[in-house]
């Protein structure tokens, strides 16, 4: 997996790219921590070039997604296709997240 | 018939990769489509994870992962352990329709596993947890 990030407006929008798996998820965790403990309080994971998801990385974003609700921020999710998105409505995630098409309109949404 | 892949080692953390690796090579070299492949290597994670996390209280003990081709052409792994009984065909789900904070998010893993793979058959035998995974080259959808 490899981590893109970049920042629009006041918003950190993380994008991991390959697989996010057992092994691969403590670096998207400890991104997002950092993160956190800089202050960031507004986020979005791009998952449009993320190709493969298991159960620990679902994990790993939903752990992100409580952190920030607990400093009052968001975290959105975009661009979820093929297996990923499947993975997120098999587990029933998909319920909890509202999941945008892609950066442009999380952005409008925050 | 002899097996593909026959390999046992240590259920720990470090060994998922290269185990879950080993499934998706056969699975590549047998001619998988994309999807299916990364079908393969999903459900195989996912059963390794559970073994490795929960089959042994005392956080020691094996794991061992094999592969045939069984009579009908399908590919089949099998995944054993000694640890605690555990048949992951029949364990709740992660419960879908509760709120995030209150789901069985352990269930998770179970819920990929049997939505990933094609087949699922569990057995116990001599105190041996036994989870057979079979997957169809002709399948696209599970």
């Amino acid at each position: 997996m490899e981590l893109f990030e970049q920042r629009r407006r006041n918003v950190l929008i993380i994008s991991p790219v390959g697989k996010m798996d057992a092994v691969t998820v403590t670096e998207f965790s400890h991104r997002f921590d950092a993160g956190i403990e800089a202050g960031d309080t507004l986020f979005i994971v791009d998952l449009s070039r993320l190709d493969y998801i298991s159960s620990a990385g679902l994990r790993g974003v939903l752990t992100a997604f409580k952190k920030a609700g607990a400093k009052q921020g968001r975290l959105l999710l975009c661009g979820l296709t093929g297996l990923v998105r499947e993975a997120f409505h098999v587990s029933g995630f998909l319920t909890h997240f509202t999941t945008y098409d892609n950066v442009d309109e999380a952005l409008d949404a925050l | 018939m002899k097996p593909l892949l026959n390999i046992v080692l240590p259920a720990s953390q470090e060994h998922m990769e290269p185990l879950r690796d080993a499934a998706t090579a056969i699975a590549r070299e047998s001619g998988f489509s994309a999807e299916l492949i990364a079908r393969v290597e999903l459900a195989v994670e996912e059963a390794l994870t559970n073994v490795i996390l929960h089959a042994y209280a005392d956080g020691t003990g094996n794991v061992s992962l094999s592969c045939i081709y069984d009579d009908g052409g399908q590919l089949a792994f099998t995944l054993t352990d000694s640890g605690v009984a555990f048949d992951p065909t029949a364990a709740a789900s992660a419960g879908k329709g509760l709120s995030t904070g209150k789901r069985a998010v352990g269930g998770v893993g179970i819920d990929l596993l049997r939505h990933n793979a094609d087949r699922l058959s569990y057995r116990r035998t001599n105190g041996k947890n036994i989870l057979e995974l079979m997957f169809n080259p002709e399948s696209g959808q599970p």
